[in-house]
């Protein structure tokens, strides 16, 4: 196996909010740009685009936006909330072939300034689109009104407790202290809320097991890195190194409800693969930054990576393990639950922050090791390694 | 959505066609069918073009039981569609009948559902019209 010289030379974000009058393109340029000037690259020295999830901005609009005389490389991927760490990978796979050298991997989510948000009581089957398994969506479920991810992934959640037995405490424990995380974070949507835990209990269920709080934000806005050859942006020694990746797809990958084994899924297989490929252990990782739409989707993950056993992650995130300060600081920027939901793209920029040792308040000290996951759709999964 | 009875159901949006006819007819039918492989007899739920076992396009209906037992399930305290807003909570389970798994509306407390529980298939007006199957515990 090749190894990836890749590094991740530039970061950007938009504010994360509530409430804009931008569109989703013009945001994730706007992000697009903050990056390459964090990179300290002029935009039109770009030459590849990664589009992850969203289709808009198309890698025309980049090229316009930012003067590139000679894209060489573009890619759309299509694998929701695993998009972005999958992407990546791309980008990275680009630029150690030398098909490309700098490439940008942009996403972003209007998810609150939206005619229907997913929340919303008001679905219809029309509007439901850019999913697997059409058929399987048309037919069966909407008209058992199931629409929304938090029913999709609560099948997956109420077979673990039943197998598994599995405490359902871990899943405030993911709350609160992705929450105190991001009380830390100026650019958090959540960073002037404290979360306790008698708000925690008292906050409804919307679907079971999910309290309001197991759920992620509906927030407007968008996140940025741009992915170079490990050699030609060397100046930039605030570059991070990619030293693996890899995505992974659940069996019936479109169908939750019909899979063999509900609790399979693409973390399963990306998870071993890439800390294989990267020569690491669960132990060895000094933060991760774990795709949270849910907050038992964050337990699920842990145990399929190999940190602890099935049905055993409510205990390894006890006691503060997974805060500022514990063994395994988890989404130090507080996550889709609690700094924005862009998909996952926030959860790569933190991990450039991270290693950067540009945190502030939340810096994890002596970083040198981070884990990147995405979850996406019905199960798709990807994973990144990164280190300084 | 179609008016049926006075009451509004939504309906599948193939009900008549290749992929999923077979399942909605037998439905209205008082019978749960799925499909088989024509070549090589795997069962396939939910229908789809090829068969992943050996990549035939032969299928026919087959009928399977019409109880089984709760693999897994939802409950909403919120709906997402108008049609259920004023019938919260209100549960689906995913039941195993043997060779498939078949989902369906959960008829009875939404609360009470549990994995493991055995439930049969109940043919009730919702989809006796072709919306939707539906289980009560048994
Ligand atoms: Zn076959």
């Amino acid at each position: 196996m090749t190894q990836l010289k890749a590094q991740i030379t530039g970061v950007g974000e938009t504010a994360y909010t509530r409430g804009t009058d931008r569109s989703e393109r013009d945001q994730i340029l706007d992000a697009s740009l903050t990056a390459c000037a964090d990179a300290g690259i002029e935009p039109k020295a770009i030459d590849g685009v990664v589009m992850a999830w969203k289709d808009s901005p198309t890698n025309e609009d980049v090229v316009n936006t930012f003067g590139i005389e000679d894209l060489k490389y573009h890619a759309h991927v299509h694998i929701g909330g695993a998009s972005p760490a999958a992407a990546v990978l791309q980008a990275a796979m680009a630029v150690t072939t030398g098909v490309a050298t700098r490439v940008l991997v942009a996403t972003g989510w209007n998810a609150y300034s939206t005619p229907v948000r997913l929340s919303s009581g008001a679905q219809e089957s029309s509007n439901v689109t850019n999913m697997p398994g059409k058929e399987i969506r048309q037919n069966i479920e909407y008209p058992l009104g199931l629409f929304a991810p938090m029913q999709w992934y609560s099948f997956h959640a109420n077979r673990w407790f039943y197998e598994y037995e599995a405490d359902p405490k871990g899943m405030e424990t993911v709350a609160l202290a992705t929450r105190k995380h991001a009380n830390l974070n100026p650019n958090a949507y959540m960073g002037g809320r404290t979360l306790t835990s008698d708000d925690y209990q008292a906050s409804k269920y919307l679907v079971k097991p999910f309290r309001l709080f197991d759920i992620s934000l509906e927030t407007d806005g968008a996140a940025a890195v741009i992915v170079s050859a490990a050699a030609v942006d060397s100046e930039s020694s605030r570059g991070v190194s990619i030293l693996s990746g890899s995505e992974g797809h659940a069996d019936a990958p479109d169908d939750i409800l019909a899979r063999p084994d509900v609790l399979n899924m693409g973390i399963t297989k990306a998870g071993p693969r890439a800390l294989e490929l990267a020569g690491v252990k669960p132990d060895d990782f000094d933060f991760a930054q774990i795709y949270d739409c849910f907050t038992f989707i964050v337990l699920r993950q842990l145990e399929e990576l190999g940190f602890c056993q099935r049905g055993e992650s409510s205990d390894f995130v006890a006691n503060g393990r997974i805060e500022l300060g514990g063994d395994l600081p988890l989404n130090t920027h507080g996550g889709l639950l609690s700094e924005a939901h862009v998909a996952g793209m926030n959860h790569v920029v933190e991990a450039v922050r991270q290693l950067r040792g540009e945190a502030g308040e939340r810096q994890v000290h002596g970083a040198g090791l981070g884990l990147v996951t995405g979850y996406g759709d019905f199960g798709d999964g990807s994973v990144l390694v990164m280190g300084r | 959505m179609q008016t049926t009875a006075g009451v509004e159901y939504p309906l599948p949006w193939e009900a008549e066609g290749e992929l999923y006819g077979g399942f909605f007819r037998a439905m209205k039918e008082k019978k749960l069918y799925a499909r088989k492989c024509c070549s090589c007899a795997a069962w396939q739920w939910p229908p789809r073009p090829f068969c992943r076992e050996c990549q035939s396009t032969e299928f026919k209906w087959e009928e399977v039981p019409d109880h089984g037992t709760v693999y897994t399930y939802t409950v909403m305290y919120r709906a997402f569609s108008e049609y259920y807003t004023d019938k919260l909570p209100c549960g689906v389970v995913v039941v195993d009948v043997g060779p498939v798994r078949l989902p369906g509306r959960f008829l009875g407390h939404a609360e009470d559902i549990e994995c493991g529980i055995t439930v049969k298939a109940e043919f009730d007006e919702q989809a006796l019209t072709g919306s939707s199957l539906a289980w009560v515990a048994r």
